[in-house]
């Protein structure tokens, strides 16, 4: 997507991250690696921030090698910063050493993407599974996001914040209680961001992501329930595919992002009060999804009547039964 | 149609304002009530009201009323919440469990702290799931074909300057409750979510002191919680999963003053109308998969929210 006539006719040249500094959560893995190596191969300084040290390190030198034929290459700038983000001072002081290779100047975009999910049968997880996915999902993404906006106000800069959310985040199903709440979470911020952070001209995009084959993705379907992953299908999208359908998206200046006809069509189903990428095809993808989403409803909840006896539960013994 | 005689009903944050109002309207209906809260001075406040409210049922005496004093937003005390409200029904997990303690701190997103991001989703989000979590394993143990209520908001749907550490946790109440509501069919347990517009409310007049101009500006008026609760109450008894603020019936009752002359369309009433009209077309233009109320109504006010 480059700033030739033709993008510029149809408006899908709102994003030029040609001498931007990209800063991208998670970026070890996955998407986040993905889009991180994109955004080098486009000319932009890209910091990666993640746990682990090794991960990080093989990371960057592919996001260098994307980066090679850049004329610009000489003058990019590529970091690396390990860090717990679901913590907060950690969160903060990860921005602080991405922003200290530019001068102290905030990232100008700033892609919130580190997440997980473990799915499961809702009564058998532990708390603590929901508590942990929350605290990186969507706090992880909070704490960059605020102090990163507060730095964006303060310096100027009109910069970008990019959300990564899920279709998990428009809708939910068997097996992902501890999931879907913290990417709707994430929905229900980046809204509120939008129209909020118009006051300091930074922009705001969600992205609904749907099932994007990556090492995180492997680890998830160890846990899911069958009827989970019969609902989900075997439709995936590589890393690749996803980035590039995000980056597409920020170029045409969508709030909402979504990269398959199925995101598509949720997304449309549930807009509210967001933003529209096209009205008219909006319109008619909701009037469609509407028609289709009763019968498809029902067959997934009939999923779940008809394998009751796939989910025993142990009854308790020491009350009287009344029904 | 659902009916709650006789079955107990578990209120969080039941010592004002929607939970009171709720949990009155239950006695009244010849339930059992047990409601939940922090302060233990409001509780026994609201349960003189709560019994008031049964008074003149002649089954009164056979009805229990009961308060637990707790800290939703903690895993132990809410699990210790719900045994104190079973022990007084030999162990038996409430009947239906309203998860609707929570807080709303508005604000300018860049200039409030941290923790107050956190302590609204602890309470709003978790206080809800902890209960739910250890409710829905009881249920499913116990054989008790369960009805799990989340409140969630209009704020749960949408989100705009000023609301962005309420409305996460109101989004993330709604996806709680869509995915619960396909799971729990597992045990026959049905779940329901109320998007509550804005509700004139102790807490509400807190919100007002500190909530930015502009937030003001796009919020409408508040009803009631009376009138929420009978819209509550109404869409449980309907069957309906999205739960929105009658526009017909309550809005109408909410606005009248009286007498004839101001029945129909007084001026204040008619900008009442108009908003809870807006707030379920809107929630209707939200809906995705989750269930219509009735799927024909909810097609025509989808196309008339893409217009608004």
């Amino acid at each position: 997507m480059t700033n030739t006539l033709v993008n510029k006719l149809l408006r899908r040249n709102k994003f030029q991250p040609k001498g931007k500094h990209v800063y991208i959560t998670g970026g070890s893995k996955g998407l986040g690696k993905e889009f991180a190596k994109l955004m080098a191969s486009k000319g932009a300084h890209v910091t990666i921030c993640a746990r682990g040290k090794g991960d990080l390190d093989l990371a960057l030198e592919e996001i260098k090698a994307a980066a090679q034929s850049c004329e610009n290459y000489e003058n990019l700038k590529f970091n690396a910063v390990s860090a717990d983000l679901s913590k907060h001072d950690e969160s903060i002081r990860a921005l602080d050493e991405a922003s200290s290779k530019h001068d102290g100047r905030v990232p100008d975009v700033i892609i919130c993407n580190a997440g997980f999910a473990i799915p499961g049968v809702f009564i058998e997880r532990p708390m603590e599974e929901f508590e942990k996915t929350m605290q990186l999902n969507y706090f992880g993404a909070l704490y960059t996001i605020h102090e990163a906006a507060k730095c964006m106000a303060q310096q100027g800069v009109k910069g970008k914040i990019v959300i990564i959310s899920s279709v998990a985040g428009l809708c939910g199903f068997m097996g992902f209680t501890s999931y879907a709440p913290t990417k709707h979470a994430l929905r229900g911020l980046a809204e509120c961001l939008r129209h909020e952070l118009i006051l300091y001209d930074i922009s705001v995009h969600c992205y609904f992501a749907g099932t994007i084959d990556t090492p995180g993705y492997k680890e998830e379907m160890k846990t899911k329930p069958k009827i989970t992953k019969d609902i989900e299908g075997d439709d995936k999208m590589s890393p690749k595919e996803a980035a590039k359908a995000l980056y597409k998206g920020i170029c045409k200046g969508n709030f909402f992002i979504t990269s398959d006809i199925i995101g598509d069509a949720i997304r449309a189903s549930t807009l509210g009060i967001s933003p529209s990428n096209n009205a008219f095809l909006d319109a008619l993808l909701c009037g469609i999804t509407w028609v289709v989403t009763k019968p498809l409803r029902w067959y997934f909840d009939k999923m779940v009547r008809d394998n009751k006896a796939d989910y025993p539960v142990v009854p308790a013994d020491n009350v009287n039964k009344i029904n | 149609d659902y009916s709650v005689y006789n079955q107990h009903i578990y209120i969080t944050g039941g010592s004002k304002g929607l939970g009171k109002e709720f949990a009155k309207l239950m006695a009244s209906k010849g339930a059992h009530v047990t409601i939940s809260a922090r302060g233990q001075g409001d509780l026994d406040l609201a349960l003189e009201e709560i019994k008031e409210a049964a008074q003149s049922r002649e089954d009164y005496e056979n009805l229990k009323f009961n308060v637990v004093s707790a800290d939703l937003s903690k895993y132990d005390d809410s699990i210790r919440a719900l045994d104190e409200a079973s022990s007084k029904h030999d162990g038996r997990v409430p009947d239906v469990i309203i998860c609707n303690a929570g807080i709303s701190l508005p604000g300018i997103f860049i200039e409030r702290p941290i923790d107050e991001y956190e302590k609204t989703m602890q309470l709003n989000y978790f206080g809800a799931l902890y209960t739910t979590h250890e409710a829905a394993k009881r249920m499913a143990q116990q054989g008790v074909k369960g009805k799990i209520v989340m409140v969630s908001s209009v704020a749960g749907l949408c989100g705009f300057l000023g609301y962005s550490s309420y409305a996460p946790t109101k989004h993330a109440l709604r996806g709680l409750a869509e995915c619960l509501r396909h799971e729990l069919i597992l045990y026959d347990i049905s779940v329901h979510c109320y998007f509550a517009g804005t509700i004139d409310t102790p807490s509400y007049k807190e919100e007002e002191k500190i909530k930015p101009k502009i937030t003001k500006d796009i919020e409408g008026n508040p009803i009631t919680p009376k009138d929420a609760a009978k819209a509550l109450y109404k869409g449980i008894c309907k069957g309906n999963f999205f739960i929105t603020s009658d526009i017909i019936g309550d809005a109408m009752r909410a606005s009248a003053l009286g007498t004839i002359n101001n029945f129909f369309f007084p001026e204040i009433g008619l900008k009442l109308k108009l908003e809870i009209l807006f707030t379920c077309i809107y929630c209707l233009h939200n809906i995705g998969i989750s269930p219509s109320n009735n799927a024909f109504f909810d097609g025509l006010l989808c196309g008339i929210t893409w217009v608004g």
